[in-house]
């Protein structure tokens, strides 16, 4: 990865150990950072960085931080200079090093502590740069000073003879933090844990202590389970799969999920082995269940015994060496989210994961008890909403049209700036789709983006994800799109169908929604090959009657 | 002294064979002024003892720096 690292202060040693992971740019001469981000031609840009981290220390600058209204003052000169590079790099996520500062100071008793008035008052700039929708985050240095402390982060011998006013150790740390949020600017590492029960998320053993006498408490000894179980609950709350593989009697086990202290209920969990079969067997029927490979697991037991034969039958998956000392297992549970769950951004569909998948198997069961598709899809009572895009669903559509694979009739990808566009334009729609059915709410689902010519409609992109391919909903969407275009005069709709790699399911998309191809005898095989349909409005296809569609924007 | 040329060949990132006591500040590449700062801190850090700010600049030698471990000018 190309990362460029701007800052106020002397980082080359910090770059020379960051260099062990990535590829660094630092700009020639000392606290040149603001004039590399304003000059367009610059080493920065000629250097096309893929991340970038700027490092401000606010001691590094002369010393205006006794007065409130300077250091608000040059504190949006700084928020300003993001904005401008995260305008001009708009795709490249930008670190910016939370406010942090070293030198000593005379503070009375009563006096209002400025710095940490400015920490907040930039960490709140930052994050409103990110509401807006730049890709910025706060790199959270101040974490590292709690963590170690201040007089061994920081090195004042370094900072007045060399500028650098980072210790070893400091440097260490940093370079670790910047490395956690580079890695996960790629997505987390891992999707799913599978914890072990007795011993792992309550002290003893349920089939021979009985309820009462396990440790699981809010205070004392069973607090550190409970504790351990928040940390698991946030990190589901962000979209990481819980599973449980445990050794028991299920009628044993089924009490405690009533205790008063047990924080994790059965609606957390993506699945619940819990049997006497190995845990390597189980793991693997999970994976399948979840569709994900083994080498998303992270396994977490106190028992080494099952530790030594998850890693001697399934290598891929990832062992969490536990703690001796179960006081520091909730330290274990974090250290195993920032390596391995860590994520930058968290939508609403990652928060809602676990209810997703939980109703999706509910509808697997009903698919294969139904007498037919028809039946099953009657009974699903499903909903459509097909909207223009409202502004707060922009970053679920970029993250659709970035990611959407397979039922992507064109795989155009674009980024924030081009979809508000497309959105802001008279002559062009962002069509958004959400769907719901009786198990649960699958949120947006679908997106077209329309182009117009006079009484012509242009498909430049129409997507789905695969959650919800097999409803018959590109029909319906057709059939809703037709009323609208029909409205606004549109006598005919072109499309297209551009062969990727992944894009196969989709290859006769049209032509079954009774479009005319033109000559598409690549299209089945060449990837890059492009086929034009068109129909006239008037063809397109009428309601599959499996949908509810009160909630369109024609209805 | 071994140990000690051995410790700063890993701050250095160089093999210790290449190192004496003798060897000097700029004598091999990899020993900058950059490098002079970070062998400051890692031999304070290691050894716990402190390097006053003003002798910093005098240190030339391996030697010198050598000297600082076997004093009793302990950190606080």
């Amino acid at each position: 990865m190309r990362v460029a690292l701007l800052s106020n202060v002397t980082v080359d040693l910090l770059a020379d150990q960051l260099r062990h992971d990535v590829d660094i740019y630092v700009p020639a001469g000392f606290d040149t950072w603001q004039q590399e981000i304003l000059s367009a031609d610059s080493g920065l840009y000629e250097y096309g960085p893929e991340s970038i981290v700027v490092l401000l220390y606010a001691d590094g600058h002369e010393n205006i931080w006794d007065c409130k209204e300077n250091g608000e003052q040059l504190i949006m000169e700084w928020v300003n200079t993001f904005e401008t590079l995260a305008n001009r790099l708009p795709n490249i996520p930008v670190f910016v090093s939370s406010f942090h500062m070293a030198g000593d100071n005379c503070h009375y008793a009563t006096e209002q502590r400025l710095n940490l008035y400015f920490a907040e008052f930039m960490n709140q700039q930052i994050h409103k740069l990110y509401d807006e929708g730049k890709r910025i985050y706060a790199l959270p240095v101040d974490d590292l000073v709690y963590d170690i402390g201040k007089k061994a982060f920081y090195s004042p011998k370094m900072w007045y003879i060399g500028s650098m006013p980072y210790s070893i150790k400091g440097l260490t740390a940093l370079s670790e933090l910047i490395i956690q949020y580079l890695s996960a600017s790629k997505g987390a590492k891992k999707k799913c844990i599978a914890v072990d029960l007795d011993n792992t998320l309550w002290g003893g053993v349920i089939g021979e202590d009985g309820i009462e006498n396990i440790q699981l408490s809010n205070s004392k000894e069973g607090r550190r389970y409970k504790d351990a179980q928040r940390l698991l609950k946030q990190m589901k709350n962000q979209g990481v799969m819980l599973a449980i593989l445990s050794k028991n009697n299920l009628e044993d086990v089924e009490p405690v999920f009533s205790h008063p202290d047990m924080l994790l209920k059965h609606e957390d969990f993506v699945a619940e082995s819990i049997n006497w079969d190995s845990k390597a067997g189980n793991i693997r029927q999970v994976a399948k269940d979840l569709n994900i490979g083994l080498d998303a697991f992270v396994f977490l037991d106190d028992n080494p015994a099952e530790r030594e034969q998850m890693k001697a039958e399934c290598p891929e998956v990832t062992v969490v060496e536990f703690p001796k000392d179960t006081s520091k297992l909730p330290e274990v549970l974090s250290q195993v989210y920032r390596q391995y769950f860590f994520r930058l951004d968290v939508t609403a569909e990652d928060a809602e994961k676990t209810a997703m998948y939980q109703a999706e198997k509910k509808r697997k069961t009903e698919f294969s008890a139904s007498a037919s598709p028809e039946d099953f899809l009657k009974n699903l009572h499903m909903k459509m909403d097909i909207h223009l895009m409202k502004p707060e669903e922009l970053k679920r559509v970029v993250q659709l049209v970035n990611k959407t694979n397979q039922f992507n009739t064109t795989t155009r990808r674009y980024d924030q700036d081009q979809i508000s566009a497309f959105n802001a334009q008279i002559n062009a729609d962002v069509i958004a789709v959400r769907m719901s059915d009786k198990y649960g709410d699958q949120g947006l689902v679908g997106v077209m983006i329309v182009k117009y010519a006079g009484n012509s409609a242009e498909i430049d992109t129409f997507l789905m994800s695969c959650r919800v391919m097999g409803r018959k909903a590109e029909i319906e969407i057709m059939a809703e799109l037709k009323k609208y275009w029909l409205q606004k005069s549109i006598r005919t709709i072109s499309a297209s169908y551009i062969r990727s790699a992944k894009n196969a399911p989709v290859c006769r998309l049209y032509d079954k929604l009774g479009f005319s191809p033109a000559d598409n005898s690549d299209v089945e095989i060449e990837v890059g090959a492009k086929c034009d349909y068109r129909i006239k409005t008037e063809d397109l296809p009428d309601t599959t009657g499996f949908f509810d569609c009160t909630d369109c924007f024609v209805s | 002294m071994q140990e000690f040329l051995n410790f700063v060949a890993t701050v250095m990132n160089v093999d210790a064979s290449q190192l004496t006591e003798n060897t000097a500040y700029g004598e091999i590449e990899k020993w900058d002024s950059l490098m002079h700062l970070k062998l400051v801190m890692a031999i304070e850090e290691n050894y716990d003892i402190e390097i006053p700010i003003d002798e910093v600049a005098h240190i030339k030698t391996l030697r010198d720096f050598y000297k600082y471990t076997q004093t009793t000018n302990k950190a606080d």
